[in-house]
């Protein structure tokens, strides 16, 4: 079953404020709780832990900047590198390896497991955009948004024509360096 | 099969009180007991011919059967004999409190052990059977109401009482959420309310909004193990001493005196309250050759307070860790409700006002509010109450062991709940083939300071270098606050479930034939020895030992083939020991499973369990 947006979830706007927030969350909590819904408990549970979670990253300033960051920037699954995959070195087939590794552990919501394997592959491998952009997301996620934007910073150094990258620089900066 | 019966019975099973209530053509109304009184003593009492009596009557006859009378059982529901608490706490009892081969505190009475919910149960079942003298038709389901500071165990232990008396429990209730249901808080302006609640044995704060009928439950903390038979004991202490210095004679042996004492203390203190003096007065308290000794004692409100200020103080350190967690200063506070009877100590008062700086929520009735919330939660489950709706939290944080005995939070504490949360672990070794989830509650950093709920094995997992396999546990607790705990490994998409039934919990046999002994008939008792129970740990212990020889980094100086030759030994000789010396074995087991693991290479120790950690970016 694919997640439904937090803001879908409780039926506010991307914009509400925390109180329309709220007042939603416990029209919809009278609606889906299962002690309103006895007898059909399973259901109305699966349902209020939907409402209770989005309530709960999105009544969260900071979670809900994080949320809101995350789903405008989705993580780079684009992790093959160009080449004549028979000709390709140890080093950047290793280096593949390790960003699936990495991407793996982002899909499985584990920023930080997949910090180490990105790092890896962009060792192995200092050109590669997708570890790079990844590695700064992961980052910048985890709360250190100076060292996504050291990491983008050297990325578009080596790819100028990235667009990505530079989409995400923006992102990093508006989001997390604003004071 | 007949109808279900439209009325729910809300339930305050107190430490030393025990209230009800009813939802009765629309109105909430509290139940009388048949004896006429708006509270029933949390009592029972064995008599001499096989007989007993619960509540009022139990209570009555406390003085002349001391030992065969049962009270402040709550403190003993779902713990361990070996709990400081419970140490503590039955050293002040006149009954035997004893361990059952679970290692849960039991209570000796009439000549046999019973576990403190087929006690509970007694008390249940005259609650149950005044209701239905009240209503004139039965009563077969409850809210019950619990200390929200109470563990699984406790709460479970709560429910089988339920069940033990013939009661379908709908819903274990936190107290002091139930007392806020009960106070008509629901307005359109969004209300902030504390909720203190100094019971006879336990002590709660509960920090919640309330909004639109939504009782959302912010933080919750407490104390379960500091109430109003804390007060009394500290009155009881005096009295000893005083009579010591005035008379030469110590009382504290003499079963009989101490039930007076204890009396004589819970009525100086209720007296207290609302006269500044009091004069305790107990006349033969002790026989001597040269005839028989009166205690006579006059007590102040002052010396009370003197004596047993630094317990209110002591409740206060839990509401500022409540305001903390609910991230709120006291100055948003909107209403302080006072629950449970030692609220109506003036000091509790006066400190609880000091520190909240407001005065107490007027119009709440200490012993009934508890009641008529459960009361109302019963209607809301029965379609009855629309307007209202509980949201509670849970109160202890929950995770998993993780490498070297850490705990892994899943869910934090005072989480609203229903609520889930997932987390992502892996394997410690290459090619490990399963792990072993096991489940806490706590808060405290390592695994095995926690409270222990259960384990499972999650199997064939494939096999992978270590850090590679991907197993997802996700934590599950539903309206009723059972959690449901689930391990999938991602790549075979195997998985194992379980669903967490409290440890010290009674099993459900056990509960049957309570169940059916309760009804009248007698049940068997099947009781493992104290021998069986350290044979048992020991088979565990060998297992383990056995398991960590077989890991791959043995460590320096331990040799694996001379330690299984060694346990083999200590296994074959199991069966003919006795108590005494399968305790000696069960030592140098212990002792060998630490070098084991004190032996081991630091990084190779570490990765016993499944992973967790990772270096966060620098």
């Amino acid at each position: 079953m694919p997640e439904r947006n937090h803001y879908e979830v409780l039926g506010v706007a991307k914009s509400a404020s925390l109180e329309e927030l709220h007042a939603h969350y416990l029209e919809k909590l009278h609606q889906v709780h299962p002690d309103r819904n006895v007898g059909d408990e399973d259901a109305a549970h699966e349902k209020t832990i939907e409402v209770v979670g989005a309530y709960r990253v999105l009544s969260d300033p900071d979670l809900r900047k994080r949320y809101d960051f995350r789903s405008g920037n989705p993580f780079r699954s684009d992790g093959e590198l160009p080449g004549v995959r028979l000709l390709m070195s140890k080093e950047r087939k290793e280096a593949e390896l390790r960003f699936a590794e990495g991407l793996r552990w982002l899909k499985a919501d584990d920023l930080v497991k997949a910090v180490e394997p990105l790092k890896a592959a962009l060792k192995l491998e200092p050109a590669y955009s997708a570890a790079s952009y990844n590695l700064a997301l992961a980052g910048a996620l985890l709360g250190n948004g100076n060292f996504a934007l050291d990491v983008l910073t050297k990325a578009i150094q080596a790819d100028p024509k990235d667009a990505a990258l530079q989409k995400l620089r923006k992102a990093v900066t508006t989001t997390f360096l604003t004071v | 099969m007949p109808p279900t019966p439209s009325k729910v019975l809300g339930i305050d099973l107190g430490t030393t009180n025990s209230c009800m209530a009813v939802i009765r053509d629309g109105e909430i109304q509290v139940i009388k007991s048949r004896e006429g009184e708006r509270t029933t003593p949390s009592v029972v009492g064995f008599l001499k011919g096989g007989d007993r009596v619960a509540g009022r009557a139990a209570r009555r006859q406390a003085s002349t059967n001391p030992s065969e009378t049962v009270f402040s059982v709550k403190r003993f529901m779902g713990m361990k004999a070996t709990d400081p608490s419970v140490v503590a706490d039955s050293a002040l009892v006149p009954f035997k409190v004893e361990a059952a081969a679970n290692g849960d505190a039991w209570i000796h009475a009439a000549g046999k052990a019973w576990s403190p919910p087929e006690i509970s149960a007694m008390v249940l079942a005259k609650l149950k059977a005044d209701a239905e003298a009240e209503l004139g038709e039965p009563v077969t389901q409850a809210v019950i109401t619990v200390p929200a500071y109470f563990s699984d165990a406790q709460r479970q232990a709560t429910k089988d009482a339920g069940k033990i008396a013939g009661l379908e429990v709908l819903r274990i209730l936190n107290e002091p959420t139930s007392a806020a249901l009960a106070c008509g808080l629901d307005q359109k302006r969004n209300l902030n309310v504390v909720v203190y609640d100094l019971g006879g044995g336990t002590f709660d704060v509960t920090v919640l909004q309330a909004k639109a009928g939504v009782f959302e439950v912010r933080a919750t903390n407490g104390n379960t193990h500091l109430g109003g038979d804390d007060f009394d004991q500290e009155l009881i202490r005096t009295l000893l001493r005083s009579f010591v210095e005035s008379d030469g004679i110590d009382l504290a042996g003499d079963k009989v005196a101490l039930q007076r004492l204890k009396e004589a203390a819970e009525t100086a203190k209720i007296e207290l309250s609302e006269q500044v003096q009091t004069e305790v007065n107990l006349p033969f308290i002790a026989m001597r050759p040269d005839g028989p000794r009166h205690l006579v004692y006059s007590l102040t409100r002052e010396a009370f307070n003197a004596a047993t200020s630094h317990l209110v103080a002591a409740t206060l350190k839990p509401c500022e860790q409540a305001l903390i967690d609910a991230r709120m200063a006291k100055t948003q506070v909107d209403a302080v409700l006072l629950v449970g009877g030692m609220t109506r100590v003036p000091e509790v008062r006066r400190q609880v006002e000091q520190y909240f700086g407001r005065p107490p929520h007027p119009g709440v009735d200490p012993d009934e509010a508890v009641a008529v919330g459960a009361a109302i939660q019963g209607g809301i489950l029965k379609g009855q109450v629309r307007d209202k709706l509980l949201l509670d939290v849970t109160p202890l944080s929950l995770g998993v062991r993780v490498s070297g005995g850490l705990f892994s939070r899943l869910i934090e504490k005072n989480t609203t709940v229903p609520c889930r949360k997932t987390a992502v672990y892996t394997t410690a070794n290459n090619m490990q083939t399963s792990v072993r989830i096991s489940v806490y509650q706590g808060e405290n950093p390592l695994a095995a300071d926690n409270i222990f709920l259960g384990d499972f094995e999650l199997v064939d997992i494939k096999p992978e270098p270590r850090g590679v396999p991907q197993i997802e546990v996700s934590f599950d607790i539903d309206a009723n606050g059972i959690l449901r705990v689930r391990a999938q490994d991602k790549e075979t998409r195997k998985v194992q479930q379980i669903r967490i039934e409290p440890n010290s919990g009674l099993k459900d046999e056990q509960i049957k034939a309570m169940i059916e002994a309760a009804k009248g008939h007698a049940a068997a008792n099947v009781q493992h020895s104290e021998a069986e129970q350290y044979r048992l740990t020991c088979r565990k212990l060998i297992e383990e030992c056995s398991r960590e020889l077989n890991l791959p980094g043995l460590g320096v100086g331990v040799d694996r083939a001379a330690g299984e030759a060694w346990l083999n030994q200590v296994a074959a000789r199991l069966e003919g020991e006795d108590a005494e010396s399968l305790k000696a074995s069960l030592r140098e087991l212990n002792q060998f499973v630490l070098r084991l693991r004190l032996s081991r290479p630091p990084k190779a120790a570490d990765e016993a369990a499944p992973e967790s950690g990772g270096a966060p970016p620098a």
